[in-house]
């Protein structure tokens, strides 16, 4: 075959190809916009019921007839129906719960758990956490492990909204799995929704190997308000190998307030430490609300690191008439030492001074 | 009369041009399929992205939003509200009005009753423009910071903006940008989903024109009516959507628009920001961001988010679109050289081997080896290198192609995202394909040429200088990396 | 009978919304964008709004501080609806000038009730 007839051939290709191509996309689009009338239409029927029941009627014959619709037209109001159960609380949450469950909708997730198919895991999953079933804590602690990213994401979020603290050390644990972790922030937003709850197995965590696992234990003892262990956190703080965990227990301690946190929080704060966990610490110490921390904070609004001078006056902010005072000598340049720090701390000091101000007006605005 | 070995050269050019063109788009093709295969993956997954418990967590990272403005002011204001009715939990929206000469400022300020704040400004990045005020709300208590600077240039503001930005993760948009409510909660979620690894995230650029814009945002998508920005709307679905997503599927995206990119900070302290001697500078950012982390040896990645969306005002005249192609072609060429050290070398893994080589090959020389044929292939039929019904095969079999691609492209945008749904919009967008090689890829071609050009020369020019001066101890450099 | 204003771009949500005010008796228009919330507001004073913070065009927050600056609507009782309610965005939309803040996800009976609440308070 020459060149020419290549030639020719490949047109005759591509016409045919351009022809089909736009036969494709007519078809594709027809065929979505007709499947989206007829669930609309199938849906219209099945949605007035389903909006009554979220409105909080619990009428025990409508429920009953949204339970009784053929999959065909519950199929239409399915994705609006688990998007209500999101939107809404108490007693219309209840009965659409209802509703799934004896539609079977929980047992058929349950099953779906371990199909092959992510996709459909990912979605029993998140199905199962908005529905908040306790029964489907262990399965889902497992997918926690699962193959595919998403899922463990999503298995994450599910149990955190499940709300059992019998996740708390999976979830923990599943921060540092090799190659299948959960994301840091994920797991601890999941382990933050466990409660109280789970406070000893996150306390135990902070006596774990892995510095992942201990990061997120610190962070959510602080987010879960558990005051008891102040102890663990603060001997974190002075003495855990790791950068990370000492500046989430530094943020914890804040979080926490209670008021032994402030001598290793001072101790935090000094030059031998990274800027970063010096930071946090002058953060914390602002809200903790100790005027006795006013002078450490002042020593530093000079200091050579931008977000621990920055850090430090914010704090001062919070730490009432004494805090206010260090500022406002601070930014007439009275403070003690070097040109260069006194020019930087009147400068941090300023600024604060004056988004408080700011701060204060809009407050006064709004009352 | 033509010398044999001279006709016979001029007809194995003209195969070879031809041979260039079915690769170029089998090339397209190739991404498209990528990029078709990404978005099967992604949608699939939107029921349970999870954006609402992103929305509502307290330790999603918060991100600054950095809005570089020149003259910006007939949109200034309506483009902020937009930017800070934004879906995401926490962000501020830093505004740099580079030394404008209208009343950009004034508007905000008109809007807003801004008050000047000493705010402390770190020197991470170096820039060259002196910060002149730093401006807050008085009253209202949205996140917005409008810093008002000597002109620089946006390279200039953008890195001002590096600066003041106080969150660890930092937006770069165009002050004309229209963002999607979601826009940052998407752009966001590999960032969430990878923390330790993303680095950087761009989103898709699509055209306004011919939307209807409410109070900031697109409510309607059209087509646009005149045929320019019609064509330029497939350009971006071919070239932005579908390239880039391609690109982004086997690790390889070289570069994301500074319309919309989300970047971690400390990287780019790490890099130094944007480099102000670059054209095109959002893209050299990134492919230094690629050198810098695979110099040592980070395990990172670039990812392009197909759904969050930035819509922006193509040109619809031609002037516009010229001035528009030879400085993006220039800027092409000015990173391809600065960073051509990269190209070849498998320590740079995917981006030295397989994204540089193609850029150079299939991007930078692709409008000479266009305007050639459009010279050489007439000039062979005058000549009797080649033959009528060659010359015929040729046009169609390359501007052919292209029409397919465009055309896949086209019926993937309509199975994946179908934004477009009137039916004259589909009629509208496939004429637009089929017009697009009746003289706008020629033009195009010819201004891209003038933009590599201008960057030879000014390379020259810049490498002329430093001999002149016998190197003086300041030689930034012009052609080495 | 009471005429309710109801804006939110949820469909859901608004139809929810819309079903559970007329079954406590009020007279409920439903929009779904800030725009329309606010020409409709202007055009037939209700008397009372319910906006989502969260919508296309202007937000729940603009149409808020709109309607406050506007004479002929600036007594309106406004109740938003928001997705999110840490201290800083409770700030914002009071300052917007709302009366009550409802957060999402929400009961629909407690909604009657602080409906109910506010109307009442209007009229003392």
């Amino acid at each position: 075959m020459t060149l020419a007839d290549a030639a020719t051939a490949t047109i005759y290709v591509l016409s045919v190809a351009a022809v089909a191509l736009g036969a494709v996309i007519v078809f594709g689009r027809a065929a979505r916009r007709r499947r989206e009338e007829r669930r609309a239409r199938l849906a219209a029927p099945a949605r007035k019921l389903l909006l009554a029941i979220a409105a909080g009627d619990d009428d025990p014959d409508q429920i009953d007839e949204l339970v009784r619709l053929p999959d065909e037209v519950w199929t239409a109001v399915d994705a609006n129906a688990v998007a209500l159960l999101n939107k809404v609380r108490g007693e219309a949450r209840a009965a659409l719960v209802v509703v799934f469950e004896r539609r079977g909708a929980a047992w058929r997730a349950r099953s779906e758990l371990h199909r092959p198919d992510p996709v459909r895991r990912a979605r029993a999953a998140d199905l199962l956490g908005i529905l908040g079933r306790r029964d489907a804590v262990p399965a889902l602690c497992d997918l926690l492990r699962d193959a595919d990213a998403d899922v463990r994401v999503v298995a994450a979020r599910a149990l955190g909204r499940i709300g059992d603290p019998e996740a708390a050390r999976p979830l923990l644990e599943s921060v540092a799995t090799r190659r299948r972790e959960v994301p840091a922030h994920l797991a601890a937003h999941a382990l933050a929704g466990l409660g109280v709850g789970a406070q000893p197995a996150l306390v135990r965590g902070m006596d774990s190997p892995r510095e992942g696992v201990r990061a997120v234990a610190a962070e959510v003892l602080g987010l879960i308000g558990a005051v008891g262990a102040t102890g663990r956190i603060e001997a974190a703080l002075r003495a855990d190998p790791s950068t990370e965990v000492r500046v989430r227990a530094a943020r914890t301690l804040g979080r926490l307030g209670t008021r032994t946190a402030m001598a290793p929080l001072l101790d935090a704060l000094t030059a031998d430490h990274l800027p970063v966990l010096r930071a946090e610490a002058a953060k914390a110490l602002g809200e903790l609300g100790a005027p006795a921390a006013v002078d450490a904070l002042t020593a530093v609004l000079g200091d050579a690191e931008f977000v621990v001078a920055h850090e430090a006056a914010r704090a001062l902010l919070r730490l009432g008439v004494k805090g206010r005072a260090a500022l406002t000598s601070a930014r007439e340049g009275s403070l003690g030492g070097p040109r260069r720090i006194r020019t930087v701390a009147a400068a941090h000091a300023r600024e604060a001074l004056a988004v408080a101000e700011i701060d204060q007006h809009r407050r006064t605005l709004a009352s | 009369m033509l010398a044999d070995w001279a006709r016979e050269l001029l007809r194995l050019t003209d195969y070879a041009i031809l041979a260039y063109f079915v690769l170029i788009n089998s090339s397209y093709l190739v991404l498209i399929g990528l990029a078709w295969l990404e978005f099967a993956h992604h949608l699939r997954r939107v029921p349970f992205a999870g954006h609402e418990e992103t929305y509502r967590s307290q330790l999603t990272q918060p991100v600054s939003v950095l809005v570089p403005a020149h003259n910006e002011s007939a949109g200034i204001v309506q483009s902020v509200q937009a930017m800070l009715a934004l879906r995401y939990p926490v962000f501020e929206v830093i505004v740099i009005d580079d030394g404008s000469t209208d009343d950009t400022f004034k508007r905000l300020d008109e809007e807003y009753d801004l008050v000047e704040v000493p705010r402390v400004i770190p020197d991470s990045v170096p820039t060259r423009g002196a910060v002149l005020s730093v401006h807050m709300p008085r009253v209202r208590p949205e996140p917005l910071v409008v810093v008002r600077k000597e002109n620089g240039g946006k390279t200039d503001a953008v890195n001002t903006g590096i600066n003041v930005a106080r969150y660890p993760l930092v937006c770069m948009v165009d002050a004309d940008s229209i963002l999607d409510p979601q826009a940052l909660l998407s752009v966001a979620k590999p960032f969430a989903d990878d923390p330790l690894r993303v680095v950087a995230a761009g989103g898709v650029i699509r055209v306004a024109n011919g939307c209807t814009v409410l109070a900031g945002r697109i409510v309607d998508v059209q087509m646009p009516r005149q045929w320019l920005p019609r064509i330029q709307v497939v350009e971006y679905l071919r070239a932005f959507l579908l390239g880039r997503t391609g690109w982004s599927r086997v690790g390889g995206l070289l570069i994301i628009s500074g319309a919309f990119g989300l970047f971690r900070r400390d990287v780019l302290l790490e890099i130094g920001g944007l480099d102000h001697d670059t054209i095109g500078e959002d893209a050299e950012l990134v492919v230094r961001l690629h050198k810098h982390l695979r110099q040592r040896r980070r395990d990172y990645r670039v990812v392009f988010v197909a759904e969050p969306v930035s819509w922006s005002e193509a040109p619809s005249s031609l002037r516009v679109l010229a001035r528009q192609r030879r400085r993006w072609h220039r800027g092409i060429a000015e990173i391809i050289g600065k960073h051509h050290g990269m190209i070849g070398r498998p320590r740079y893994g995917r981006i030295g081997l397989l994204s540089l080589p193609y850029y150079v090959v299939f991007e930078l020389i692709a409008p000479v080896v266009e305007l050639a044929g459009v010279v050489l292939v007439p000039l062979g039929l005058w000549l009797g290198a080649v033959n009528v019904p060659f010359a015929i095969r040729f046009v169609l079999v390359a501007y052919g192609y292209a029409l397919l691609v465009n055309l896949i492209a086209l019926t993937v945008e309509e199975y994946s995202f179908h934004r477009y749904g009137r039916w004259n919009d589909l009629v509208a967008a496939v004429l637009a394909s089929v017009v697009e090689n009746f003289g706008y890829r020629q033009l195009t071609a010819f201004w891209r040429v003038q933009g590599l050009w201008s960057a030879i020369r000014r390379s020259k020019q810049v490498w002329g200088t430093m001999h002149r001066q016998g190197f003086s101890t300041d030689a930034s450099s012009a052609g080495g990396s | 009978m009471t005429a309710i204003l109801v804006a939110d771009d949820d469909m859901d949500i608004r139809d929810l919304v819309a079903f559970k005010l007329e079954q406590a008796g009020f007279d409920v228009t439903a929009v779904d964008n800030g725009l329309a919330a606010l020409t409709a507001a202007r055009l037939e004073p209700p008397d009372l709004v319910v906006l989502d913070v969260m919508m296309p065009g202007m937000s729940g927050i603009d149409v808020c501080r709109e309607l406050r600056n506007d004479r002929s609507t600036s007594g309106l009782p406004i109740i938003l609806l928001t997705a999110r309610a840490q201290e800083g965005d409770v700030e914002v939309g009071f300052g917007a000038g709302a009366d009550d803040y409802i957060v999402k996800p929400f009961s629909p009976r407690e909604l009657v009730t602080r409906v109910e609440a506010v109307l009442a308070r209007q009229r003392a």
